[in-house]
């Protein structure tokens, strides 16, 4: 064992597979056709990417889940993959079985993010995708005083309102789930799925944007203006270079975030505050550069890329819609500063003390 | 994937923790950041502690045994940076013969070469300045015009340089000099090892925006050398240098993001007291912070890589990029931060140099445009530039 902060063989080759299986499965349709539905379904349980988070052998390591939510980005998947991700980690959580129908992808879960501490609660209104379909409902308390908690609700569209929201994002259905969660029937676990939703969420969108940057980067090769490929003009190739900077930003704090979550799951002493820290440092940086490199493909192809068929738009706006879910860029930013400066003043008092 | 470190390395971290405690003397952060004004004190304070950490073990950490190094790998040597740049110790007077200097050696140098002059880099006995950029050789390093000429068993060299830090009190310069002026000028270039006190070398200092003078101009006129002081094979300086340097330029400033780290506590220590510390500078601290952990997490690919036996090569460039620009980053904000006490406290004098200080920082080692060419031709592969037909190079 040393230090190897890269993806191993075992890794490449999983994501090699889940890509070929995503290029498979869509073959060459775009995310929002809906004729994919039932093919999506079955590619998603023949894989079976829809598995807790333990680590174990029952489950997958953060760092593989990751893997598998960029490769999803990629493509834009038009399924709750994450979501159902964190249900069976709900599940598993509370000792139990996740059900088979949910592994296999036959039903699906929804994810909206709670703040406990807001004046409202326990009602609530939040945004979420795919709700009105979901057969779980997963909460995820998100600033809960001495660490999160989650709960767990079966048949969200019997107990509580959800209403659809403008189609932004085509790929998957936004909505507002509103409601009262103290209401019975809700099941609370101990569990923090913070972390967990902050890096899955960060991985697809590295997948959406590495998508819309390799494509941008093909294109620039070989679109001809002034006579030459528009990649030997410079203030092409400098945006694209900051670009790519960006990106390997994005994977560096995704795969380091994953990376620590599981040294964590072995680790009874390992510092959940650090491992969260980790994971917001990946959603912000995720939220902040995603839209930038998304918003440059767009650019870079000019008039071709302001096109619905060329069809960019689908991850651009679906990086839009992750970059403003589980935390904007600023939320995250603004909550790892205050627990910076908190941290300073700690070490001020202690330095006056001695 | 995999992002601990050993038990092994874990307890060589404590033991250089406890030898800084006995050892780290006088304290650099604060204050006393950049040592005194004038040059030659600060020059002596930094030897000694440089000296000190030789003594100690701790310098050449993963150079070989045979040349005076300590034969550990760059996770060590990686370890050692950190702890070094937590308490924002100097870099090192001797950077240049560390980072540069040692490295082309022991690469291209012949045995007597590396034999002779590595482990005096170590030990402080030769310090070392680097005489590659000239007035009208900058981020077009590859068009230096000091000329070479042979002369029975040795060379003759005329010409003139720019930007050499700490020429003032070194013993030695590696030159980059043409050798072949009808070749293409990648190919007509050779690598000397020149002393200072050679007849013919004038130094200049030259003062710096931070008003400091470690810089210094080079005048050489009819500066005669041996060919023993010859580096690598004539007209191949440029081929040596830059395999060298991309490999260098991933691994050298491993200690800045430490360092850094320690200059943002410092300012979100001073935020406090300050009138202008209010509003949502929360956010500018997590994202300041944040920017430094990914810095980290790039180090640490990059020392992963190593230890792996992969070649660093143009994805150095993004380290590059990455640290220059996160500096000036936080040393912007802190004037955002500290508003008017930036420009009047006494206290703030760290904040205010340093500031200056950074804008270097995009420029020397090849500025962001070098970095982003290089990204460009040789990460991304986009097709080059009609005007230009090799890339630009390291400095």
């Amino acid at each position: 064992m040393t230090l190897a902060f890269f993806r191993d063989s075992d890794e490449t080759l999983l994501a090699e597979s889940v890509r070929k299986s995503f290029a498979a499965c869509l073959s060459g349709r775009m995310p929002d056709d809906e004729t994919l539905a039932p093919d999506v379904v079955r590619t998603v349980g023949e894989q079976g990417l829809v598995m807790p988070v333990t680590g174990g052998e029952t489950g997958m390591t953060l760092v593989q889940a990751a893997i598998v939510l960029e490769e999803a980005g990629r493509v834009q998947l038009p399924f709750p993959l994450m979501e159902s991700i964190l249900a069976a980690t709900a599940f598993d959580a509370e000792g139990g079985a996740p059900p088979d129908v949910l592994l296999s992808g036959q039903a699906t879960a929804s994810v909206i993010t709670l703040d406990e501490t807001s004046p409202a609660w326990p009602d609530f209104e939040e945004t979420a995708i795919a709700a009105q379909t979901a057969r779980w409902l997963v909460g995820v308390l998100s600033e809960t005083a001495g660490g999160g908690s989650t709960i767990l609700l079966e048949n969200p569209a019997d107990r509580l309102d959800i209403d659809a929201a403008p189609a932004f994002d085509l790929t998957v259905p936004l909505c507002r789930v509103s409601g009262d969660l103290e209401a019975p029937g809700n099941r609370r676990i101990g569990n923090d799925l913070r972390s967990i939703a902050y890096v899955l969420a960060a991985a697809d969108l590295l997948g959406a944007a590495s998508a819309l940057f390799d494509t941008s980067v093909a294109y620039m090769r070989d679109r001809e203006q002034f006579g030459h490929p528009i990649g030997s003009y410079q203030a092409l190739r400098h945006r694209a270079a900051d670009d790519w900077v960006r990106l390997e930003d994005i994977r560096a704090a995704v795969e380091y975030a994953a990376a620590l979550y599981d040294t964590g799951l072995h680790d009874a002493e390992a510092d959940r505050d650090t491992v969260l820290e980790a994971a917001r440092i990946a959603k912000a940086k995720a939220s902040e550069f995603a839209p930038l490199i998304a918003e440059n493909a767009i650019q870079y192809h000019g008039g071709a890329g302001f096109t619905w068929d060329f069809g960019l738009h689908f991850a651009l706006r679906r990086i839009r819609r992750l970059s403003l879910t589980f935390g904007s860029a600023d939320h995250h930013y603004r909550r790892i500063g205050q627990a910076f400066l908190a941290g300073a003043r700690d070490d001020r008092r202690a330095t006056q003390g001695a | 994937m995999d992002i601990a470190f050993t038990p092994e390395q874990d307890a060589y971290r404590a033991r250089l923790r406890e030898w800084l405690d006995d050892n780290y003397d006088p304290h650099w952060d604060g204050d006393h950041f950049r040592g005194p004004r004038d040059e030659a004190q600060n020059f002596a304070l930094q030897a000694d502690w440089e000296r000190k950490l030789h003594a100690g073990g701790y310098n050449g950490i993963h150079w070989p045994k045979q040349y005076g190094g300590q034969g550990l790998t760059i996770v060590e040597h990686f370890i050692v940076m950190e702890e070094l740049g937590r308490l924002a110790a100097p870099e090192g007077i001797n950077s240049i013969g560390r980072e540069l200097v040692g490295p082309i050696l022991l690469d291209a140098g012949t045995e007597g070469q590396k034999a002779r002059f590595v482990p005096r880099i170590l030990s402080l006995e030769d310090i070392w300045c680097q005489g590659f950029s000239e007035p009208n050789a900058g981020s077009d390093l590859a068009s230096v015009t000091t000329h070479a000429r042979r002369d029975n068993e040795g060379w003759v060299i005329d010409g003139q340089k720019v930007w050499t830090s700490y020429a003032q009190f070194s013993d030695w310069c590696i030159l980059l000099a043409r050798t072949d002026r009808d070749a293409p000028k990648h190919k007509g270039l050779t690598l000397f090892l020149v002393p200072t006190d050679t007849p013919g070398l004038v130094i200049r200092p030259l003062r710096q925006m931070t008003a400091r003078q470690e810089f210094n101009e080079l005048f050489l006129d009819g500066v005669r050398i041996p060919d023993d002081y010859r580096l690598g094979p004539v007209n191949e300086g440029w081929q040596v240098t830059n395999r060298v340097l991309a490999f260098e330029r991933g691994t050298t400033r491993l200690y800045r993001q430490a360092r850094f780290a320690n200059e943002l506590r410092a300012l979100a220590a001073r935020a406090e007291r300050s009138e202008a510390a209010a509003g949502d500078e929360a956010v500018t601290f997590g994202r300041l912070h944040a920017g430094l952990q990914v810095l980290r997490q790039h180090n640490l690919r990059i020392v992963s890589r190593v230890a792996a036996g992969a070649k660093i090569g143009p994805e150095a460039s993004l380290q590059k990029l990455a640290w220059s620009h996160l500096h000036q980053d936080i040393m912007r904000a802190a004037g955002d931060v500290l508003g008017e006490a930036f420009l009047t406290e006494p206290a703030a004098e760290r904040f205010r140099e340093t500031y200056l200080q950074s804008r270097a920082e995009t420029i020397y080692a090849g500025t962001s445009e070098v970095q982003r060419s290089i990204i460009a031709d040789r990460v991304l592969n986009l097709p080059r530039p009609k005007s230009r037909t090799r890339n630009e190079g390291a400095s």
